[in-house]
């Protein structure tokens, strides 16, 4: 190792090196010289023997300093530096190589950062290769919750997950964890958070160590709803309380239950979920304290704990499988199958024969891991259409350049340059351009990387550690000297196959515009052209769907109306209070300076929330194969005209709508006709919650559709009613309208409900109309990649088109020149060459298109309200193509039309 | 390139390094006058090439068979010194038990005792 060491500071300190070696032979020459000055020669004679004993000095110190290093690595070297000269030397080549790659590379190197952040970063923990996670593919009867740990596949129920626990073999433990949303205080304020609900076992099987304090132990999670504890993470505990030592003893408070902080964990670790970190740890049993309703600790017929182990040392993945099933099918056998009374044998043998899922768990549990890779194929098919354009770009430059060069590798070749010699040098200076572009791409890349996550932010896209390391930079260097070898090799070739003698003769001039070169040229065009096309009319689709969303008539008046929403219960609000704080906070905000009116709603509009439960509707008839689900919202007095979504018939919901008053439900017109209503609908009477449920509430007033839960999605049947005359509200959603500018409207809400409930968080407080755009975002965000890789991708191709172009009409200057002579008009000439281009285009435009209906037909679900072949957005891609190629070929053109013909024949 | 005096012998190929470890036996030493040592020891019948000498000390030293560093000579001048590590000496041990046998073998074959082909 030192060896290896020393021999790379010796390849880099060369000078310093050879004067050693020069000064070691210097005391030999003058020792020698000594000898023979002592057997009685002349001094001067003595010292020309002994240099003359010496020999070539120069060879020596090679010789000698040969020891130490490669001397290929050392050639490589001197390529290197000579490749650097030279792209010194042609800066403006350089830099249209090195950017086209460093955008190429740059937006490959930050996908990658992304899919390497969700699916391939490790946790921070020991060994997380011998992690794995459970799963229990199959159908599950009874009731299933799953949440942003994983798929609904990955549940198991509590008792499971103790049984599997107690009798392991081959796992050093199987941990359980389920993540809680809660409104969590420290140090006097309150704000949504993440608790991750977890076996007190969870740390010791992940073998996290504390940051202070403890972890949790047996003790913790011994009985239900106990020991109630708080391990928190770094993050929290820096962001809350300072990094304070002194942090274990003191409490938070989650959903109104006060848990005393034991610890701190490990720095870095944030939870098992990629993408979701959490703020803090309880034990597993505490659930039923912050979810009052929740007791499913001994049901075997509710799922909800995701699960993972750690191998013991030795056992393989392979070796676990069959033990952790086999262990599996016998609890299912004997202790769950009884419980199933319903089930028929064959579903009995189905039940008791699912398979146990054993899978790689370094990664952690994340839903993002399952639903990531299809996004992230789909932006690195992008970003590689965009690194293959680029690399077009390097491969044309690379050959006009060493055509240029002729001259000078034809000389090298006549003095003795082997081919390998040459090709070699002329690849090392593609790599080294190529390195510079990953360089710069990595650079660009992070850049990218930030832009990107801007954009993915709104649609919910989890926070991911995106630094960099090593799988990053090996990825972003192999793609560069991929991209180097692979597009440095024809033009290399190409170049080395020198004609001495011509080649000498001429210069070099033109001699190698030969024709496979040229055919070379013309295919990297089309196939830029051709995927630049493609690329295009996908960000058209894109643009055009978004235009339609843009379109969409919500029915809400979202001018000057203000939203957010409070959720009481999670601060240990019991329903009546929750009631009761809703009630006075419509009171005060209505009368709040620059409001008009405020009204509730326990489903929040356009945010992507749906309430749904089966009605029975008066007159229409009941039956099992029959849909009598409708979606609904319980609302504010006044919800109506606070919203501004059309009464078409009878009232809104008034104050009056109270507990013990008549019931009461506005329908929306959907809900008319679905449920065969009719033309007069009002005073009509419907039963909610099940499709027998008796007929007490009675429809008061008819609504117009408006928008539910998005903007894109279809208004279902909605009845709206009183949510003083709900049983358990948890949580509602405001709707404030204002009179004055909604920006100082936002500022004055907080202070109103502070005076309610300072302890209360306000989630998305926002304008109306902002949050129609949050929800549009998925729309948007697919539009805004679209337009940006399609933006990319045809600057780059015309940024190559231009390249071959310049180079195309420098190399037939002479031609130019004759015809000119010979009478052409420039208009002529600039004809010739624009007509080129534009039959290059179209010719490579129609095979995009062929590409580009195929991609439109891969994305013609995300795309609203039209079909993935609209003729317009085809006809506009290419036309937006042919409108930047003909761009890009109009300085060459012009300058083929201003060649000179006298100086243009006397070229030669 | 000077014609070479017939009373000196070429070196085989492979024997200067174990000429100079088996040199640096006596103690530290620099290039020249480890040089001396074998011209003077061999009853000057070998020769020790400069334009070999310098190399194959430092692939001694890069192979980690001696090590050097920076003196000053008996006259006061600063003089390169090389010295026999442990793993040299080892080394010297190997080469030395195997040139032995293959001069063994060597002066067998060529010994004009009983000679006859089977």
């Amino acid at each position: 190792m030192r060896r290896l060491l020393r021999r790379f500071a010796r390849l880099f300190w060369r000078r310093r090196d050879a004067d050693a070696i020069r000064e070691e032979l210097a005391f030999h020459v003058d020792e020698d010289a000594d000898d023979r000055i002592a057997t009685g020669v002349a001094p001067d004679d003595a010292r020309r023997a002994a240099r003359r004993e010496l020999g070539n000095a120069t060879i020596v110190v090679e010789d000698t300093r040969a020891v130490w290093t490669w001397p290929a690595l050392e050639r490589m070297v001197g390529d290197v530096r000579y490749a650097l000269r030279r792209a010194v030397r042609a800066p403006i080549f350089s830099l249209v190589a090195i950017v086209s790659l460093a955008l190429g590379i740059g937006a490959n190197a930050a996908v990658f950062s992304l899919y390497n952040a969700v699916l391939l970063r490790p946790l921070p923990v020991p060994d997380a290769s011998a992690l794995v996670n459970l799963a229990s593919p199959g159908d599950k009867d009874g009731s299933v919750s799953c949440n942003r740990s994983g798929s609904c596949d990955n549940v198991f129920s509590y008792p499971m997950f103790r049984d599997l626990d107690k009798r392991q073999d081959v796992l050093t433990g199987v941990a359980g964890h389920w993540m809680e949303r809660v409104n969590l205080a420290a140090a006097g304020s309150t704000a949504p958070g993440q608790i991750d609900l977890v076996s007190s076992n969870y740390f010791s099987v992940l073998r996290l160590a504390p940051a202070i304090g403890r972890l949790f132990g047996p003790d913790d999670d011994r009985a239900a709803g106990g020991a109630p504890v708080v391990v928190l993470t770094h993050d929290y505990w820096l962001s809350h309380f300072n990094g304070a030592s002194n942090v274990v003893g003191q409490t938070v408070v989650a959903n109104g239950i006060t848990l005393t902080v034991v610890g701190v964990a490990a720095e870095g670790f944030t939870g098992t979920a990629v993408g979701v970190p959490v703020d803090a740890f309880a034990p597993i049993t505490l659930r039923s304290r912050l979810e009052p309703e929740f007791n499913d600790y001994a049901a075997r017929r509710s799922y909800w704990v995701y699960l993972f182990g750690r191998l013991k040392p030795g056992v393989s993945i392979d070796a676990a499988r069959p033990s952790l099933n086999g262990l599996y099918h016998a609890i299912l056998a004997n202790v769950d199958a009884p419980l199933q009374t319903k089930m028929d044998d064959a579903a009995r043998a189905r039940f008791v024969s699912r398979p146990l899922a054993v899978e790689p768990g370094a990664g952690g549990q994340s839903r993002l891991r399952e639903l990531a890779p299809t996004a992230m194929w789909m932006l690195f098919a992008v970003t590689s259409v965009v690194l293959l354009i680029a690399c077009a770009n390097l491969a044309n430059l690379l050959l006009a350049r060493s055509a240029a060069r002729t001259a000078e590798l034809a000389v090298r070749a006549s003095i003795g340059a082997s081919r390998g010699r040459l090709v070699g040098q002329l690849l090392i200076e593609a790599c080294t351009l190529s390195a510079a572009g990953g360089l710069a791409g990595l650079v660009l890349g992070q850049w990218l990387l930030a832009a990107l996550s801007r954009i993915l932010e709104p649609m919910g896209f989890p926070t991911v550690d995106t630094s960099l390391d090593w799988r990053v930079l090996t990825f972003a260097v192999g793609a560069s000297l991929a991209t180097g070898l692979i597009f440095g090799v024809f033009p290399a070739l190409h170049s080395t196959r020198i004609d001495l003698a011509p080649a000498l003769k001429d210069q070099g001039a033109r001699s190698t515009g030969t024709r496979s070169a040229a055919r070379f040229r013309a295919a990297m065009i089309f196939v830029q052209m051709a995927l630049a096309t493609v690329l295009l009319v996908s960000a058209g689709l894109f643009i055009r769907s978004l235009v339609n969303v843009g379109r969409v008539d919500l029915g809400i008046d979202v001018d000057r109306l203000i939203t957010f929403t409070i959720y009481p219960q999670l601060n240990g609000y019991a329903p009546e209070a929750t009631r009761d704080l809703l009630e006075r906070a419509e009171g005060a905000l209505a009368v709040a300076p620059g409001a008009e009116r405020a009204s509730a709603s326990t489903v929040a509009l356009v945010a992507d929330s749906y309430h749904g439960t089966s009605v029975n509707v008066e007159g229409f008839a009941t039956g099992p194969d029959k849909d009598h689900g409708s979606a609904y919202s319980r609302v504010g007095p006044d919800f109506f005209k606070t919203t501004g979504i059309r009464l078409v018939a009878g009232r809104d919901i008034a104050a009056a709508d109270r507990p013990g008053a008549p019931k009461v439900a506005v329908v929306n017109e959907t809900f008319v006709r679905k449920f065969h209503l009719g033309s007069n609908p009002i005073g009509k009477r419907i039963g909610i919650g099940d499709n027998d449920a008796p007929l007490d509430t009675e429809i008061v007033g008819v609504a117009a559709d408006a928008a539910y839960n998005g903007v894109t999605t279809d208004v279902p049947p909605v009845f709206y009613a009183p949510y003083r005359q709900d049983d358990h509200p948890g949580g509602a959603t405001f709707y404030v309208r204002t009179s004055i500018d909604p920006d100082s409207m936002l500022k004055t809400i907080p202070a109103v409900m502070a005076r309610l409930d300072p302890n209360l968080p306000l989630e998305q407080l926002r304008t109306m109309a902002e949050q129609v755009r949050v929800n549009e975002n998925g729309s948007r965000v697919i539009a805004t990649l679209a337009v940006s890789f399609a933006a990319l991708a045809t600057l780059l191709a015309s940024i190559g088109l231009y390249g071959v172009l310049a180079y195309t009409v420098s190399q037939r200057t002479r031609e130019f020149g004759v015809r000119m002579a010979l009478g052409a008009a420039p208009g002529h000439v600039r004809r010739l060459v624009l007509g080129h281009v534009a039959r290059l285009t179209i010719v490579a435009a129609v095979v995009g298109i062929g590409g580009a209906l195929l991609v439109g037909r891969a994305v013609e679900s995300l795309l609203f309200r039209m079909n993935g072949h609209d003729p317009w957005v085809i006809a506009a891609g290419v036309g937006v193509l042919l409108a930047v190629a003909l761009a890009a070929g109009a300085a060459p053109a012009w300058r083929a039309s201003r060649i000179d013909p006298i100086r243009a024949l006397r070229y030669e | 390139m000077p014609p070479k005096s017939p009373s000196r012998v070429e070196l085989l190929q492979g024997t200067l390094d174990l000429l100079i470890l088996r040199a640096l036996v006596l103690g530290p030493a620099h290039g020249h006058a480890v040089a001396k040592h074998i011209q003077r020891t061999s009853e000057e019948l070998l020769q020790v090439e400069t334009g070999s000498l310098y190399p194959a000390l430092h692939r001694l030293e890069a192979k980690g068979w001696v090590d050097a560093s920076w003196e000053r000579s008996d006259k006061g001048k600063r003089a390169r010194y090389y010295r026999l590590t442990r793993a040299g000496r080892k080394q010297l041990a190997a080469e030395q038990s195997r040139w032995e046998a293959f001069s063994r073998a060597m002066s067998l074959l060529l010994a004009p005792a009983k000679e006859k082909l089977p």
